[in-house]
């Protein structure tokens, strides 16, 4: 039986536990099945690039690997390594705006660990989503909280529109389109804020000083210039929701015992995650280790033991969690290539 | 005169064992009898489906440890709430869509005012230690990079004071210790050392990192093949990366047991 590929296979875990590099194996195992893959990840610890090679100056782009293992096989695979500044950029650009970029809080706010990551991410998942190239995207999310942050985004943008801004925005909207001078739009602001949001930044002003809330509004409509970039990445949220579009695998491993991290995971992202997610743990000893014979009452054997229990306890708890497991075993090798190589193995017999 | 900071931040990767190392190192304190605060985020009041803080709630109360969960919330409001010199105000603002959205979309702004709150504690107690269990490495950077970029962002007024203020503390060496627990692989070790670098670009940080479950004093003739080369793996790694701390794996599996067994190894935290 092989795992039939979708058009988004999505890779979540609480960090550390191996994801990037069972993502990749994922994508090398479809690239070479002859499929179109594009390999994001939007963890900024960005492990991938030490696993391909690839530079940090080429964050933000797609860069197409060419024979991963060095086997002179006519092996292709897309990778990109998300960067938050880039995809704003390629929003401004996709929106006709880019003197938006020239915003300094905004600027701030789309550096890699500024806060605003997971929300580009969607966004930028949808992006390459439109280019209607790949049979797969697979996608290597941040770990654990900041992947619940990725699930929440959807409804942060939803929130940021809100009713009151939404009539703000649509007023604005008219304005803004048809305006030249550069003055126009904290005029405007000023305008049509109803004097609840009036209020509210005056306040605002008095702990953060005038000059942020000048700076913050201006931050506002540069971010209203690419609403539509945003709102489309809502959308997506629908197509990862169902089971013919999206699998989503929730990575653990036996080393690190994330049993009620990745119950949370599930708990939490129940709304999106589809009911058939898989878990597939990392690390696993069993057979090696129940291979093992040491001496009857020596240090060996509890330490056999302890490992054994930790292992065999996490699998029955998996077991009665979720429908569908995928062992992985622990490789040993120094080198990361050897290890996706190795794990990519794996997914042929599933 | 002791060696002991003020201020402890452990932060690494999810399951590192940074929650149980934290709290055997509030153990610790006591043990030295010194007065600590164990500090973490609790969401719970916001979030109901959290289900981690239940978890660290029933080790708090098992092991009676004190401590303090703030959620981000409640510490923006009350901050405005001392600004404006008004609660009626603050908790106005703190109910508008406006001020949550904002909250909710640039993170970073309420974690500057989380650690404003700490250090105000620390502030008024000169004997109090704080031992923050701070979530995974992501949240901790953005956490700490967000005093240079609101100091950035503002340029003025009371927050930009309290963000220099902030500064100032976290970058005294007797004041802050950032703790980065990681793993024996070389891939998590990886992790740690890009965790101190991205950190070293934000300020100049007392930071060491620990390599937790190490296995090293289990190595003997006797071991199966494949553990041998885990544990000749785990030196290689340490070595390569220069780690001087190591935490060894704890055969209990037992909390309580757990939190014990480790107090001869938590010196190297201090």
């Amino acid at each position: 039986m092989t795992l039939e590929h979708k058009p988004f296979e999505i890779f979540s875990g609480t960090g550390g536990v191996g994801k990037t590099t069972l993502a990749t194996s994922r994508a090398i195992h479809l690239a070479q099945a002859g499929k179109k893959v594009l390999l994001i990840t939007i963890d900024p610890a960005k492990r991938l690039k030490e696993l391909l090679n690839i530079k940090d100056s080429h964050a933000g782009e797609v860069v197409t690997v060419k024979d991963p293992f060095n086997e002179e096989k006519d092996l292709k695979l897309d990778v990109e390594l998300m960067s938050a500044p880039s995809t704003f950029e390629r929003m401004a650009i996709k929106n006709n705006c880019e003197e938006v970029l020239n915003n300094r809080i905004l600027s701030i706010l789309t550096k890699p660990y500024g806060g605003l990551n997971e929300i580009l991410a969607i966004v930028e998942l949808n992006l390459q989503f439109e280019r209607n190239i790949y049979d797969v995207i697979v996608l290597d999310t941040p770990p654990g909280s900041h992947f619940l942050d990725f699930l929440d985004s959807v409804s942060r943008i939803q929130m940021f529109f809100d009713q009151s801004f939404v009539d703000i925005f649509t007023y604005l909207g008219k304005k803004v389109e048809s305006s030249q001078t550069a003055n126009f739009g904290k005029k405007m602001m000023n305008k049509v804020l109803s004097s609840g949001v009036k209020k509210l930044l005056k306040y605002l002003g008095k702990v953060t000083g005038d000059q942020f809330v000048d700076d913050f509004i201006d931050a506002i409509l540069a971010i209203y210039k690419t609403k539509s970039s945003f709102l489309d990445a809502i959308n997506l949220q629908e197509k990862l929701k169902s089971k013919d579009m999206s699998y989503w695998f929730l990575v653990t491993n036996v080393e690190q015992n994330k049993l009620k991290e990745a119950l949370d995971l599930k708990k939490r992202a129940k709304d999106i995650i589809t009911n058939d997610s898989i878990i597939l743990l990392n690390k696993c000893n069993e057979a090696l280790l129940r291979d093992w014979t040491p001496d009857v009452d020596s240090t060996n054997e509890r330490l056999k033991n302890s490992l054994l229990k930790n292992e065999t306890n996490l699998k029955q708890q998996l077991k009665n969690e979720f429908k569908n497991i995928i062992e992985f075993p622990e490789v040993f090798d120094i080198s990361p290539l050897e290890h996706v190589k190795k794990l990519s193995k794996t997914w042929l017999e599933h | 005169m002791d060696n002991f900071k003020r201020f402890y931040i452990f932060t690494g990767k999810g399951g590192v064992g940074k929650t149980t190392l934290s709290l055997s190192f509030c153990k610790f304190l006591e043990s030295q009898n010194k007065k600590y605060l164990y500090a973490y985020l609790d969401n719970s009041n916001i979030d109901k489906e959290s289900h981690k803080d239940e978890v660290i709630n029933n080790l708090l109360t098992k092991f009676n440890i004190s401590s303090l969960g703030l959620d981000l919330v409640s510490c923006a409001k009350g901050y405005m709430a001392k600004k404006l010199g008004s609660e009626t105000v603050a908790s106005w603002i703190s109910k508008t869509p406006f001020f949550r959205s904002l909250i909710n979309m640039i993170p970073g702004f309420s974690y500057v005012i989380y650690l404003g709150q700490l250090l105000e504690l620390l502030e008024a107690d000169p004997n109090l230690i704080i031992v923050l269990d701070s979530p995974s490495s992501g949240h901790a950077l953005t956490m700490l990079e967000s005093t240079k970029n609101f100091s950035e962002i503002f340029q003025s007024g009371p927050i930009y004071d309290d963000t220099q203020k902030m500064i100032s503390y976290l970058t005294s060496s007797d004041f802050l210790k950032i703790n980065i627990i990681s793993l024996p692989t070389l891939l998590a070790i990886h992790e740690g050392k890009e965790l101190t670098t991205e950190l070293s670009k934000i300020h100049n940080f007392n930071i060491q990192t620990h390599v937790n479950h190490s296995l090293k004093s289990f190595a003997n003739d006797k071991l199966p093949k494949f553990l041998k080369k885990k544990i000749q793996n785990e030196q290689t790694a340490i070595e390569a990366e220069n780690i001087s701390s190591t935490i060894p794996f704890i055969l209990n599996s037992d909390q309580g047991q757990i939190l014990k067994d480790l107090l001869p190894s938590i010196e190297s935290l201090v």
